[in-house]
């Protein structure tokens, strides 16, 4: 089974010239799915240039990044919203949600995007909070909301577009412990139950035991050498498994 | 042509001249006249009023000799031609131009706009409104499309083409042109009302204000080529900064 992400040899250099800044440096990487990566390293190590540039919303300076299959590295900018839409879903630190829609509506702009029709995103969105434990906030406004539920519906939000990959930048930052860890459960869930690949950068070392691999990036390299290239054996046991009865 | 509502300020300029009824006698330039009846719906655009007589006193009244008549109203019999009643009259009548209705009424319009400071004043504001209407909407959505500038870098990063965001700021300026022109015809309405009752009536003839309409709309929608270029060049990346 191919990866959801394959990275390879990825270098990210800010100001091209003898001036510019090495962000990333021969980055290789594989994310499958099903799998919770999590990205770790100190400020300024690259983590979020490499989830940038997984998400297709980062332009690579050389290397080659292949999402859901199609290298994406040397794209025009205007065929990386298309694949963002079709294949990547968000979950940002600040949860990014619209103040002046309802959580319901939140929920139904992707759909919107993807060309879903109003009654039929209307009954998805209504799916999803309640996948979330937020059926009942439909009609409310982010800000009658916590941080834990504002993050639960952009997760609801990140998968209405029905991505087989997320990708989460510090989603558990602005949280306290208790929610926290309900945010990386519902994480969990959507890699081990749902079969997504889940990327998380993160600096929260509460929640480091969701992870089923770690990558630590240190001055735009993995600091941990081969294990980058490893498929994880809980990993691989599972998929063979489904193999073997046929769910694959 | 739209029907002009008769004016009480031509019974009341009358009045301060001392004329009240029919039957009064005055003087004009120095002769006795004696008013047989009073027009409804004449307005002039000057101070001055109109008064209709004979020609022979006309002369009397204003001095003038035959050979200094400015206008002769001409309406032709039931049945003939304009046009050919106008070329017969330019053919026969030496050192005069012969104008239909419609050519006079233009004629006027465009002395009065193009060649008089009234007019050229009256097309300055227009214009004036104009650019400052323009200005001021692009300031708006500019200034809103900065204030939300988070949410047009996540609707990118959620996948949204540059047309999309572009139809959001489309429908705002769309509405703004609504809401704009649905109050400015509120109060052109109180404002062409209002001038019934002065010297020069404003008029407002329905393909105006159908006009007016999408004048407001292409104005807002010029405005909001500004904000457009703002939100093409945000960086989706940006939504990655707490």
């Amino acid at each position: 089974m191919h990866p959801a992400i394959t990275v390879r040899q990825l270098t990210k250099k800010y100001d091209e010239g003898a001036s510019g800044t090495l962000a990333l440096r021969g980055i290789d990487l594989d994310v499958h799915a099903g799998e919770l990566l999590m990205l770790m390293g100190p400020s300024g190590s690259g983590k979020t240039t490499l989830l940038s540039i997984m998400g297709c919303i980062l332009t690579a300076s050389s290397g080659s990044v292949r999402v859901a299959g199609r290298e994406v590295v040397g794209l025009s900018e205007k065929e990386l919203p298309a694949l963002r839409l079709e294949h990547i879903g968000f979950v940002f630190q600040g949860f990014n949600l619209f103040p002046t829609l309802t959580t319901g509506e939140n929920v139904e702009l992707m759909l919107d995007l993807k060309g879903v029709a109003t009654a039929r995103a209307r009954k998805r969105a209504q799916e999803l909070l309640e996948q979330v434990g937020l059926g009942e906030k439909y009609g409310s406004f982010p800000a009658d909301l916590s941080g834990g539920q504002k993050q639960r519906v952009a997760i609801a939000r990140a998968l209405a577009g029905d991505p087989e990959i997320i990708l989460a930048d510090e989603p558990t930052a602005a949280l306290d412990s208790h929610t926290g860890r309900n945010v990386m459960e519902m994480m969990s869930t959507l890699a081990h139950q749902r079969g997504r690949a889940v990327v998380i950068v993160t600096h929260d070392s509460r929640v480091v035991n969701f992870a089923d691999r770690i990558v630590r990036i240190e001055d735009g390299a993995i600091a941990n050498g081969s294990e980058a290239d490893m498929v994880p054996p809980g990993l691989l046991v599972h998929n063979l498994s489904q193999a073997a009865v046929g769910l694959v | 042509m739209p029907e002009i509502p008769a004016s009480p300020e031509t019974f009341s300029r009358f009045a301060k001249l001392g004329v009240t009824r029919v039957g009064e006698v005055f003087e004009i330039g120095g002769y006795r006249a004696r008013v047989v009846g009073f027009t409804r719906g004449i307005r002039s655009f000057t101070t001055s009023p109109y008064v209709f007589t004979t020609f022979k006193n006309a002369q009397n009244y204003t001095g003038l000799r035959e050979d200094q008549t400015m206008f002769i109203l001409v309406k032709v019999a039931p049945g003939a031609r304009l046009q050919e009643v106008r070329r017969d009259l330019l053919d026969h009548v030496t050192d005069v131009d012969v104008f239909t209705n419609a050519q006079f009424s233009r004629m006027t319009t465009f002395y009065w706009m193009f060649t008089t400071g009234a007019g050229v004043a009256v097309l300055i504001a227009a214009v004036l409104g104009l650019v400052v209407g323009f200005v001021v909407v692009a300031q708006t959505i500019y200034a809103t499309t900065v204030d939300h500038i988070r949410e047009f870098g996540t609707l990118k990063a959620m996948g949204a083409p540059n047309s999309y965001v572009y139809k959001v700021i489309m429908k705002q300026a769309a509405i703004s042109a609504v809401i704009g022109y649905v109050l400015g015809m509120i109060v052109s309405v109180f404002v062409v009302q209002g001038s019934q009752k002065g010297g020069a009536a404003i008029l407002m003839p329905a393909p105006m204000a159908v006009g007016m309409f999408f004048l407001t709309l292409a104005m807002c929608i010029g405005a909001a080529l500004v904000s457009i270029n703002k939100v093409t060049r945000i960086d989706p990346a940006m939504v990655f900064k707490g």
